[in-house]
């Protein structure tokens, strides 16, 4: 009987235990997630001025510059932290912009006033500086995710985290064309 | 290694063999004449006092100086204390030599290269690699060589530190013995950084599963786990902000940080602070010396090596691409 209890115990602190671990991961990816943000605002804060700039060289470029307002305003819109599939939703409309920006400032390489005015310069080298931090809290994120999905993944996480509600999270990967080496001889010709 | 090898090393050191030639073969020249004097000197002295103070003790022996009273034990003191003193001020010479040569070397060296020598650091950089967990506590210090100029717009300070904690233990009397360790011998050295950033992160030795759990109490921050396993084998780091760290720390900056620890052989850490990163090869040896007492100074082998040593300055910079103006 003892020998049941102590077993009993056991079995409560340890599930205790885990139990807590899936919370503070939980909470801890969130964190993580609202960082994120924190640096993609800065994105969604640069981009209206890169367009603004873009415009008076880019007559021919109305397309993308379209594109690049519409995937900005869907990315800013609010969206449900504690909902997975939300999360995920808003991390590709962030991953369309990334590849969007990275189309634009491709583009505008083939545009050599744009290319050396010093106001695009200065944009280009601020963005950059932003896709560093957005890169470095993305690494964040991706570290608690995994931390997180481990413990929620693997049994008995799986019933501890069904018991408390926590899912697992999406990971916030790059667009395969950001991550892509570029083509130098693109830009010397 | 020949001075046209040493010149093949760092672009900078192009027409090395020419400034060796011109500037410093001559004074190194010179300088060893004198040390030769001074050590014939110091020869001399031993020669003349050492076997006068066997007489002297040996002739209050056999008077019987040491069988009672104190007038004996006296003379046999002072005998002791004038050889030491002869002694003493011999070998002052042949050191005052050495420590002439070694510093106009260095300052001679440095100018080659653009930089600045000073042999007396101040002490006040100490405390801030102190206060960052850089290097232990102390009780009693010694800093020498420090290096100061730039490289490839990098600007940066280096010098030698010698750290010393005071340790107390009882004899089989009861009789307490003050006696200091040494906690850490090696370099100390700030860069100028590329990238702007406002909090600290701390780059420690990784020191295994226990040695991490115990030492990671009472160091600021949080501790930050990277991507790079050769990285996380070597380092454990620690920071105020997770993103900032990831932002200094990114994925081709450890792998420069890895390839530069093994470079440098040593216990490499780092700190990313106040913009400037701080950096500290532990590892006991001792770096830019001209030899020890009774060697030549005029050993070219012995000038190659204190250029191969400043020499870590621009690995450093280059391992690290300090110098890039992509902040990658």
């Amino acid at each position: 009987m003892e020998i049941l209890l102590g077993l009993a115990a056991v079995v409560l602190v340890g599930g205790y235990a885990w139990y807590v671990t899936v919370v503070s991961r939980r909470n801890r990816a969130l964190e993580a997630l609202s960082s994120i943000d924190v640096q993609l605002r800065k994105r969604h804060d640069l981009i209206p001025n890169v367009l603004k700039i873009a415009q008076r060289f880019m007559e021919h470029e109305k397309e993308l510059l379209t594109e690049v307002t519409e995937l900005r305003a869907n990315a800013m819109s609010d969206y449900d932290k504690s909902d997975p599939a939300a999360v995920k939703a808003h991390l590709d409309t962030e991953r369309a912009l990334q590849s969007g920006m990275v189309r634009l400032f491709a583009t505008a390489e083939a545009y050599p006033e744009l290319r050396s005015a010093e106001t695009m310069v200065t944009a280009q080298q601020t963005y950059s500086e932003v896709e560093g931090h957005i890169s470095a809290a993305r690494r964040f994120y991706n570290a608690s995710v995994t931390d997180l999905n481990n413990s929620v993944q693997i049994f008995p996480g799986s019933l501890i985290a069904g018991f408390a509600g926590v899912q697992p999270m999406p990971f916030y990967e790059i667009e395969e064309a950001a991550r892509a080496p570029v083509d130098a001889s693109d830009f010397l010709k | 290694m020949s001075f046209e090898q040493v010149e093949h090393t760092h672009p900078r050191l192009k027409g090395f063999e020419a400034f060796y030639a011109r500037e410093l073969e001559p004074f190194l020249v010179e300088q060893e004449a004198l040390r030769v004097a001074a050590q014939s000197k110091l020869k001399l002295y031993s020669l003349i006092s050492l076997p006068s103070a066997a007489f002297g003790l040996g002739l209050v022996y056999l008077l019987g100086g040491f069988d009672g009273g104190w007038i004996g034990w006296v003379v046999a003191a002072v005998i002791v204390i004038v050889t030491l003193g002869v002694l003493a001020y011999a070998t002052a010479g042949v050191a005052e030599v050495k420590k002439h040569v070694k510093e106009e070397l260095m300052t001679r060296v440095c100018g080659f290269l653009g930089f600045t020598f000073n042999a007396e650091p101040l002490s006040a950089q100490l405390e801030w690699f102190r206060s960052i967990g850089l290097v232990p506590s102390y009780d009693r210090k010694s800093l020498e060589d420090e290096i100061d100029g730039s490289h490839d717009d990098v600007h940066f300070t280096l010098c030698e530190a010698h750290l010393e904690e005071r340790r107390t233990r009882r004899d089989s009397d009861g009789r307490t013995e003050t006696y200091y360790v040494t906690v850490f011998r090696g370099l100390l050295a700030r860069f100028t950084f590329p990238k702007p950033f406002n909090t600290r992160t701390v780059l420690h030795r990784d020191g295994g599963m226990i040695g991490n759990f115990f030492g990671g109490i009472g160091k600021g921050g949080q501790r930050v786990r990277l991507e790079d396993p050769r990285f996380e084998k070597m380092f454990e780091v620690f920071s105020d902000d997770q993103i900032e760290a990831r932002y200094l720390l990114t994925p081709t900056f450890m792998e420069r940080v890895v390839e530069l620890a093994d470079i440098v052989g040593g216990r490499l850490q780092l700190a990313f602070d106040s913009n400037q990163l701080l950096l500290t090869v532990g590892g006991g040896k001792d770096r830019f010396e001209s030899g020890s007492m009774f060697s030549r100074v005029d050993d070219p082998e012995m000038v190659a090596k204190i250029v191969r040593e400043i020499g870590i300055v621009f690995q450093i910079v280059e391992s690290l691409r300090l110098n890039l103006k992509t902040r990658i």
